[in-house]
């Protein structure tokens, strides 16, 4: 597992909209392993490889996301306050946390109302984003502009460090892990000809995705991705959803797609063989591109394989080592593999 | 009459929850062969069954006649202490269901139990003491159908059921006809109409006529009901006076609805297939979210209206083809 290469796309900038730089770095990455790599209208970076043995009669796709959740300013007020809408984040995490804008990367800060100047009446209200703005310590919209900021993006500032139990900590792990994974995928000897598309837009509603799926038409799909766990104190039965180190989650089911029944049991039964850990998702809730590679083409088989993650979709999100070496080997052992998969359909 | 209770029945005999169409493609595979130029099931589950023009030409148009095969149910999510924790899929009565038989899509029988007085899908379990069922498995109550005094079939949770067997019926008539005709058995209409979206993408129709169970209205006069209007999808309104002009044409009775259906296929099929000419038609369906009540007199009547449409539709194209 490439924790280096992990770690610079995580702590990189890619909201929905402006992956290019993250994109472009990922491009970099694999030029010289790959037989051809392209970026298609949407942004979309799609990288065909030669496997060692050929084509395995199917179209195969393994497929991540490189957009990450976060926020579009879109306008600055008179006083300098920069006003936002999220992207793909819940309004409860925002006030007082810390954002990093545009690529000079402003520090600001989102706005919080002290404690003692909350109504009582407000106290257990829920927070609306609409009443929150982002301080980047400008007290005029010349101000705000001087400093560089425009109609720009932020991500949260955090970067992805070490913590606890060889655990990793930091914001967009959804899906850098997905882009990391594939990186290495693509710089190993794989036996099969495959495809590999890095899409943008996933958070806005499986945009990138759709078009690619529309345009490559995969036989198979093999979607990577980080999901998310919900092993925490007071979280108890099917809403715990999956856990940390249980090693690849392998869903059957989620918001946006049924995943196929006969991958899944030969990923399950590849991961038996190799001494892999697997486990499953409890909750049906979420969304990912296995939503359009499904329903767009009516010919692709998908499957999911997903890194199970605390607090996604924040600033902290945390993941286990041990579960992305999981996730590794796992994806290895399958593309060694998939030409019998293919064949056996 | 018998041949739709004996259509329900067998159609009824396995779940088709989420994409789970295997079984339900051999029985339609089995009824059809000898009737249809080919018979496929893709990876949406979506069961789709062609009878190719006469000519045998190529670039001939296409006229889909559609209606969704899966129904409503639970899916498996967790498993402890010999209980499975169930996610609903799809609007369905839900308090009736307490005690009920039930099957997985493993073939393990067991009950559906809840401890909620008025639950949700979430506060039902599946137990059983015939097998373990895997998370993901699909499960759904144990049903047959029933007629009542008054000749209607009653099948619990009836679905789409009784239009399915109205368009196996229809798919096996011997017809000569200038298009290429599918029949669309579509899956995952009770996840976003999923199924209906690949099959539209795949097929790309000129005409599409979409079939969906209404609730049965005050006002309910009998025989087809021909609807103006869905939530989604813009109905063309010379396809809805086709099916009009169709219901005379045959005799039977039809009449407009003024029912707009939330969350019917036709929306996929004329988004997706870049303005298909769509139309939607039906049947009234008592007791609509429980039991699913029905008048076979008006399945009968929706059929013959749509074998009219199928021949008013042959002299339209027929006449196109000609003025090429």
């Amino acid at each position: 597992m490439d924790y280096k290469l992990l770690k610079k796309l995580c702590d990189m900038s890619g909201v929905s909209g402006f992956e290019k730089e993250l994109l472009g770095f990922i491009a970099e990455q694999i030029y010289d392993f790959a037989d051809d790599i392209y970026f298609d209208r949407l942004g979309n970076l799609i990288a065909f490889k030669k496997g060692t043995r050929g084509s395995c009669g199917k179209k195969i796709l393994y497929s991540c996301h490189a957009d990450e959740v976060g926020f579009v300013i879109k306008y600055i007020e008179d006083d300098g306050r920069l006003v936002f809408d999220g992207i793909g984040i819940s309004d409860k995490i925002l006030p007082g946390e810390k954002l990093l804008i545009g690529k000079k990367k402003i520090p600001g800060v989102i706005s919080l109302l002290p404690s003692h100047l909350v109504p009582k009446s407000e106290k257990d209200s829920p927070v609306d984003a609409k009443n929150l703005f982002i301080d980047i310590g400008a007290d005029t919209k010349e101000k705000a502009e001087s400093l560089g900021v425009y109609a720009d993006y932020a991500v949260f500032d955090s970067r992805l460090e070490p913590f606890g139990d060889k655990l990793l900590k930091g914001k967009a792990l959804d899906d850098s892990i997905g882009c990391a994974l594939l990186c290495g995928l693509i710089k190993s000897d794989i036996p099969h000809d495959s495809y590999f598309a890095f899409c943008v837009g996933e958070e806005l509603g499986l945009r990138g995705s759709s078009a690619v799926a529309r345009e490559l038409l995969p036989d198979i799909c093999i979607n990577i991705e980080a999901t998310t766990a919900g092993d925490i104190y007071g979280v108890e039965g099917a809403a715990r959803t999956c856990e940390l180190y249980s090693g690849a989650v392998l869903p059957f089911m989620d918001g946006s797609a049924i995943y196929s029944q006969r991958l899944r049991k030969a990923a399950i039964d590849i991961a038996k063989t190799h001494g892999i850990k697997t486990s499953t998702k409890s909750l049906i809730a979420g969304g990912t591109d296995a939503g359009a590679y499904t329903k767009l083409t009516g010919k692709t088989e998908v499957l999911g394989i997903a890194l199970p993650t605390r607090y996604i979709h924040s600033p902290h999100c945390t993941a286990a080592k041990d579960d992305m070496e999981q996730m590794e080997k796992l994806i290895f052992a399958i593309s060694e593999n998939i030409g019998a998969i293919a064949r056996e359909e | 009459m018998e041949n739709i209770f004996l259509g329900i029945k067998a159609l009824s005999e396995f779940d088709t929850v989420g994409n789970n169409t295997k079984q339900a493609f051999e029985y339609i595979k089995g009824v059809l062969s000898p009737f249809c130029d080919s018979i496929t099931r893709d990876k949406m589950g979506n069961i789709i069954a062609l009878k190719k023009s006469k000519n045998g030409k190529n670039g001939v148009k296409k006229v889909v006649l559609e209606v969704n095969i899966d129904e409503p149910g639970f899916v498996a999510t967790f498993l402890k202490d010999g209980r499975a924790t169930l996610h609903g899929i799809g609007k369905r009565g839900l308090s009736a269901l307490g005690g009920k038989d039930a099957i997985s899509s493993g073939g393990i029988i067991g009950k559906l139990v809840s401890d909620a007085e008025e639950p949700k899908a979430s506060d039902y379990f599946f137990v059983s003491d015939s097998g373990v069922i895997a998370p993901g498995d699909t499960i759904c109550p144990v049903r047959c159908p029933s007629v009542s005094d008054d000749g209607r079939i009653m099948l619990d949770g009836m679905g789409q059921k009784a239009l399915c067997a109205c368009l196996v019926d229809i798919a096996k008539l011997q017809l000569l006809l200038s298009f290429d005709l599918y029949f669309v058995f579509s899956s995952e209409k009770h996840t976003a109409n999923r199924g209906a979206i690949s099959a539209a993408a795949a097929i790309m129709p000129d005409y599409a006529i979409v079939l969906e169970l209404v609730p049965k209205s005050d006002s309910h006069r009998g025989g087809a009901v021909i609807l103006a209007k869905t939530n989604g999808a813009l109905l063309s309104p010379s396809v809805t006076k086709e099916l009009m002009e169709a219901s005379d044409a045959a005799g039977t009775m039809a009449y407009v609805s003024a029912h707009t259906p939330q969350n019917d296929s036709s929306s996929a099929v004329h988004f997706i297939s870049e303005g298909a000419l769509c139309g939607a038609c039906g049947v009234e369906c008592d007791d609509f979210d429980n039991k699913g009540i029905i008048n076979p007199s008006d399945i009968m009547s929706l059929e013959a209206t749509l074998c009219s449409f199928l021949i008013l539709t042959e002299e339209r194209i027929g006449k196109e083809e000609e003025n090429v």
